[in-house]
């Protein structure tokens, strides 16, 4: 990628979709890029030194969890990849490669440092610095466009030295606004999260989808095994419903994280159910030929039975993965029921608080 | 009061929670908020609090014989747009390059890119065009987690190809002649698009080929 280009200097940021910042003479020029992987289209910014206010970076924790979740995988994948190691080459090479592939993201991840989301101010907008993500790159960016900024802002004068003027003074003299409640609402923004009965309830059956299902290839017989598939489908509406009801409002990031994982781990459970139940009736046929193809079709009632009566010996290394399944989704079952239940309502009292009145236009008014 | 505004969640963090200090938490989401405040924050408020109202043009009235504005006939009108050849008023006229031009057209030239001068948006039909080309393999990077399950999937996503080749061959030729992003790069998307593409379409043509004359033997 250029670092340069007629008058502007590259100062963070690539050709991918978030975009890049170039240093301008005056003004920052923002290259926005929409798309998915490589940008489709580009849109593009100036922001005048002289106007901006100031400039903001906030840590996020998604780089911790990020680490957490390409580390949990990389050491399922590869643990599972040792568990099979007796096996067919091709199985254990098939696990190896998306754990070896974890294994360089999640050391790359390492390597890139603390992430961070940073803004800048204006008058008018405030504008998300996407090129910027990492600490250890934000910041040194961030002091550079401040130092342009003062030099463009010099001949500005502070308001403190401003001859004390009647409007002013009242205005200077008001007291802080008390800060909001965690549960308040921002004018212009989502209304803040109440808890949801359909997250709640969600979580709930997890606590019970979880057990069951960790507990499948131990317990012989039909009952937990149609009770696991009934409770996982179940889940797998309310976990939709509950993901609509959330996005409607502002949602806390740990529950938003849950129900989304909850989603994944759905659909891995039941392809995972899919696939026992595909090695089962194979397993089955091929221990009675006679009674399987004996007869033009298996019924579903069969299959859940060959299902159901399938072991922990029978299924090694997959079956453990199916044990860690069910302990991921207590754990996500367990952070849903804290995160999303009516419990996190706010008391009626606070949420009766009237919203701070924004100052009038005109201050002498 | 001069504020700013939380990058997390929005909140308008009053400038004094910053005095002194380089970085505070925000009083609604607790995040800590590294903030570099500047001068046009305060000098704007200052500037705010003891300005007037902001100025407005005077009112001019149309005499007899007067042109008036077009769109506002309580106006005298002074100029003529460049574009669209009305007459308007210096209330509803704007200055467009070295063209005077009035709001209607103003906004035709400016979000509907009508002017190559003005552009705040492209769209990189390069990129579009490897994309494509490229789109079923990165498919089967996600899908290798899946481990051998994922080979089918794989194999599906391989198959895709029979389509996006020729799609993104001549995707590469539309975006040939086309402009690329204001950042300068030279045409190496394109002709990575068009070649591998091509590679794709001469590979499914051999296989066809193979097909069809083992069939015959």
């Amino acid at each position: 990628m250029k670092q340069s280009f007629d008058d502007y200097k590259h100062l963070a940021g690539g050709t991918g979709g978030k975009g890049s910042l170039w240093q301008g003479p005056d003004h920052l020029l923002v290259v926005e890029g929409r798309g998915f992987i490589l940008p489709f289209s580009e849109v593009y910014r100036r922001v005048d030194y002289d106007k901006i206010q100031a400039l903001t970076l906030v840590t996020t924790k998604s780089y911790i969890w990020a680490s957490i979740g390409m580390g949990l995988a990389a050491v399922f994948f590869l643990g599972l990849a040792f568990l099979s190691r007796d096996e067919e080459p091709f199985l254990p090479i098939s696990l190896v490669i998306p754990g070896v592939m974890l294994t360089v993201l999640l050391l790359i991840n390492m390597f890139r440092g603390r992430t961070c989301r940073c803004s800048l101010q204006t008058a008018v907008q405030v504008l998300r610095l996407k090129p910027l993500v990492r600490v250890q790159k934000a910041e040194p960016v961030m002091r550079l466009l401040e130092d342009l900024c003062r030099r463009q802002q010099s001949n500005l004068v502070s308001a403190s030295f401003f001859p004390a003027q009647p409007g002013a003074e009242s205005a200077a003299a008001l007291p802080l606004p008390p800060p909001l409640l965690p549960g308040a609402s921002i004018p212009g923004g989502k209304p803040p999260w109440q808890g949801s009965n359909w997250t709640f309830f969600t979580g709930l059956l997890m606590l019970l989808w979880g057990p069951a299902l960790a507990a499948e290839l131990f317990v012989p017989g039909l009952a937990l095994t149609i009770s696991s598939v009934v409770l996982g489908t179940l889940i797998t509406v309310l976990g939709i419903i509950g993901l609509v009801h959330a996005s409607r409002y502002r949602t806390p990031g740990t529950l938003l994280t849950c129900l989304w994982a909850n989603l994944v781990v759905d659909l891995l459970a039941g392809l995972g159910m899919y696939i026992l139940a595909i090695a089962a009736v194979m397993h089955q046929g091929m221990n009675n030929p006679e009674d399987m193809f004996g007869k033009k079709a298996v019924g579903n009632e069969r299959i859940l039975s060959f299902l159901a009566d399938y072991s922990m010996e029978q299924c090694e290394p997959w079956g453990w993965g199916l044990v860690m399944l069910g302990g991921l989704i207590l754990i996500l079952g367990l952070s849903i029921v804290v995160y999303g239940g009516r419990g996190r309502r706010l008391a009626p009292e606070a949420l009766a608080t009237p919203p701070p009145v924004p100052p009038p236009l005109d201050p002498a008014a | 009061m001069a504020t700013l505004r939380c990058t997390s969640c929005g909140y308008a963090i009053p400038q004094e929670a910053f005095k002194g200090r380089e970085s505070a938490p925000c009083p609604l989401c607790g995040r800590v908020s590294q903030a570099w405040v500047l001068p046009a924050l305060t000098a704007g408020a200052g500037v705010n609090l003891a300005a007037p109202r902001p100025p407005s043009l005077p009112d001019d009235p149309p005499g007899p014989g007067d042109n008036v504005c077009f769109y506002n006939p309580e106006r005298r009108a002074t100029t003529s747009c460049s574009h669209c050849g009305v007459f308007i008023s210096d209330a509803w006229a704007a200055q467009w390059g070295g063209e005077t031009v009035c709001f209607k057209c103003l906004d035709n030239l400016r979000l509907k890119r009508q002017d190559s001068r003005f552009q705040s948006r492209r769209v990189l039909w390069d990129n579009i065009a490897l994309l494509t080309t490229l789109a079923p393999f990165l498919l089967c990077i996600p899908l290798l987690l899946l481990g051998p399950v994922g080979v089918a999937f794989i194999a599906m996503c391989v198959m895709v190809s029979l389509i996006t080749a020729p799609t993104g061959l001549g995707l590469a030729i539309f975006a040939w002649g086309k402009p690329r992003s204001l950042v300068p790069r030279g045409r190496g998307r394109v002709v990575w698009a068009g070649l591998l593409s091509l590679l794709q379409c001469a590979a499914w043509v051999v296989l066809f080929i193979a097909l069809v004359s083992k069939n015959f033997d």
